[in-house]
């Protein structure tokens, strides 16, 4: 238990974690799209997002989930692709996905600047 | 409506331009080959499964996502008289898939530019969010 329980920084920090693994995939999937018979991944965290929504209201569930959520390798999924070529790297995909993580990304960074921001603000009473 | 959502959006949009002009592309492409004995002439084609565009605008709600899919559809053939080709039947007809090059024109042409919008849109919505962002900042 830290001294400072603040589930918003964790989840936002838990966020910030799943979309870098989002860009990794798609970077990872880019530089191997010439492997033959390579199978492009992608991020599934749908349904932890779903479980985390639905504790949004009581933070100790919230605090639990996050303790539980694993980011890592065991999130990625083979990517369901549609081509003459069969399962293959779609760079357009790949691209888009990286700005969506981008931009998630940023977003994350921001609201975090901003919530620490008010705490500076309580603890000395000046930003 | 999130932010997100708008993004998944513009993916599949992306996803299934590629694929018509993937189709279009593959359907010029076996225009002038012949068709064996015994194959069906056959016609790419895409199809759009589960796109429920107001659903997934509304809530996202998760797996409502569409998907693209490239397909293949039954076609017509045409025949040419031509009795010299190997591939000739017992009448001297050879047969191609009949390949509408309008068609396949036109659709390539509309893929391309739909997915020029496509991109823009992405874009579009990378630079709002990026501007959205600086609300209140300094």
């Amino acid at each position: 238990m830290a001294l400072v329980s603040d589930v918003t920084a964790d989840l936002v920090g838990r966020m910030l974690d799943v979309q870098k693994l989002r860009a990794e995939a798609a970077a990872g999937n880019i530089a191997r799209a010439n492997v033959p018979g390579y199978i492009p991944q992608e991020v599934d965290f749908r349904s932890q997002v779903a479980s985390l929504q639905q504790d949004l209201q009581q933070p100790e569930a919230l605090a639990a989930d996050l303790a539980e959520m694993r980011v890592d390798g065991s999130m990625l999924k083979p990517e369901a692709t549609s081509s003459l070529l069969g399962a293959s790297v779609n760079l357009d995909n790949e691209v888009s996905t990286l700005t969506i993580a981008d931009t998630q990304y940023e977003t994350l960074i921001e609201s975090l600047n901003r919530h620490f921001g008010l705490m500076t603000l309580a603890i000395t009473g000046r930003e | 409506m999130n932010v997100e959502a708008l993004f998944s959006i513009n993916q599949f949009g992306l996803d299934y331009e590629r694929l018509r002009l993937e189709a279009a592309l593959s359907n010029i492409a076996q225009s002038n080959a012949v068709i064996g004995k015994g194959q069906t002439p056959m016609l790419a084609q895409v199809t759009a499964t589960n796109g429920d565009f107001q659903a997934l605008v509304a809530g996202g709600s998760p797996g409502a996502a569409p998907a693209a899919h490239l397909g293949q559809v039954a076609a017509k053939s045409r025949a040419v008289h031509d009795p010299a080709n190997p591939m000739a039947d017992a009448n001297g007809d050879v047969h191609y898939v009949d390949v509408d090059m309008a068609t396949e024109m036109t659709n390539l042409m509309s893929a391309s530019r739909a997915y020029e919008a496509n991109v823009r849109g992405i874009n579009t919505l990378q630079e709002m969010t990026e501007k959205a962002l600086q609300i209140g900042g300094r």
